[in-house]
């Protein structure tokens, strides 16, 4: 693991430091991956935009300004964009999740009994997922799995602040009253 | 707080903003059925959510990254200038000057025999010399624009 900073390694990356823009790859990848493949429900889709997100870094660089914001927030800014652009030419094959895209099972979890039962959970969350509009479903992604404050949502996404809670708030009323809450109760 | 506002309860359940307004949504949930129900809500959703878990993407995706790399173009800012002066400073400069020079040629045109006659005719009468010389100052600027616009575009798209 680099134990360089991320300003540190954008620095050099903007100086054709390949090697650099690879400790920053290594070092989001998992997060941007997840962020794109959970906002289009589209595995092929989000290798593809994970990739031109991190040729789009290495292009630009030496844009960076620490004092706008991380790197982190940078980069999936870039990539949220690069997912809005894309989902908008309605291209894509938006059908639920198909079981091979589905990610593996978490074996710690004693509520799923089986793997196919996992997967069908799993997929049910895609499924739920792709029925929100897509501001709705960025803000809950940022929120519930990448644990962004609401005020890092709305300079991640854009949009002010107040408009991000409204977005959650509309979300989790459609999430109610789609997903099977009795399976979910405390 | 009220029932009707959830953001309190927001800021209770993902610990944002400040602690005490956290304390009052809490107080709050003890009376208000709406709120503790919402409350439920997102602690459910976080459970249902938390089925999709991380996944790593394909583990040649950087070799992939780089193989297109050499074909991208790299933006480089511009250099910056030595001393450069702040763009409001530089407009307010330019201004200035040109105002020393039309009050300059407005003495020239004045001392000129022409403008004895010139200047008897409507509407040179009322405007001046000055005045001249400000039309004859943006006559000539429109049309070192206009003679200017083919050259400007050409050069543009062939810089791409």
């Amino acid at each position: 693991m680099d134990s360089r900073s991320d300003q540190e390694l954008m620095e050099r990356t903007a100086e054709g430091d390949i090697m650099a823009l690879k400790a920053l790859y290594r070092r989001y990848e998992v997060p941007v991956f997840n962020l794109i493949f959970r906002s289009t429900s589209n595995r092929e889709l989000a290798q593809d935009l994970l990739q031109e997100t991190f040729t789009r870094l290495w292009t630009v660089a030496s844009l960076f300004d620490p004092r706008r914001g991380t790197v982190k927030s940078w980069l999936f800014t870039m990539a949220l964009n690069l997912t809005r652009t894309e989902m908008s030419k309605k291209v894509h094959d938006l059908k639920p999740l198909r079981l091979d895209d589905a990610p593996p099972c978490r074996s710690d979890d004693p509520e799923v009994g089986s793997a196919v039962e996992g997967e069908e959970l799993r997929t049910e969350v895609a499924r739920e997922l792709d029925k929100l509009p897509p501001q709705y479903r960025e803000v809950i992604v940022l929120k519930y799995y990448h644990h962004l404050t609401f005020d890092e949502i709305a300079r991640t996404t854009g949009a002010p602040s107040g408009t991000v809670r409204a977005r959650f708030h509309r979300a989790i009323a459609r999430l109610r009253g789609h997903v099977r809450w009795k399976d979910f109760a405390s | 707080m009220s029932g009707d506002d959830k953001n309190p309860v927001l800021a209770l359940y993902f610990e944002e903003g400040r602690s005490s307004r956290r304390k009052a949504a809490l107080h709050h949930l003890g009376d208000c059925e709406d709120c503790r129900e919402y409350l439920e809500t997102l602690e459910r959703t976080g459970r249902f959510l938390e089925r999709w878990a991380d996944e790593r993407p394909a583990p040649d995706m950087f070799d992939r990254i780089a193989a297109a790399l050499p074909a991208q173009p790299r933006h480089r800012p511009k250099a910056a200038a030595a001393n450069p002066l702040p763009p409001l400073a530089a407009i307010a400069a330019a201004i200035a000057a040109i105002i020393a020079v039309l009050l300059k040629v407005q003495d020239l045109v004045a001392g000129f025999p022409w403008w004895n006659s010139l200047g008897q005719a409507w509407p040179f009468r009322s405007i001046g010399p000055l005045g001249f010389c400000v039309l004859a100052f943006f006559a000539l600027g429109a049309f070192a624009t206009l003679s200017l616009a083919p050259f400007l575009y050409f050069h543009s798209r062939s810089n791409g």
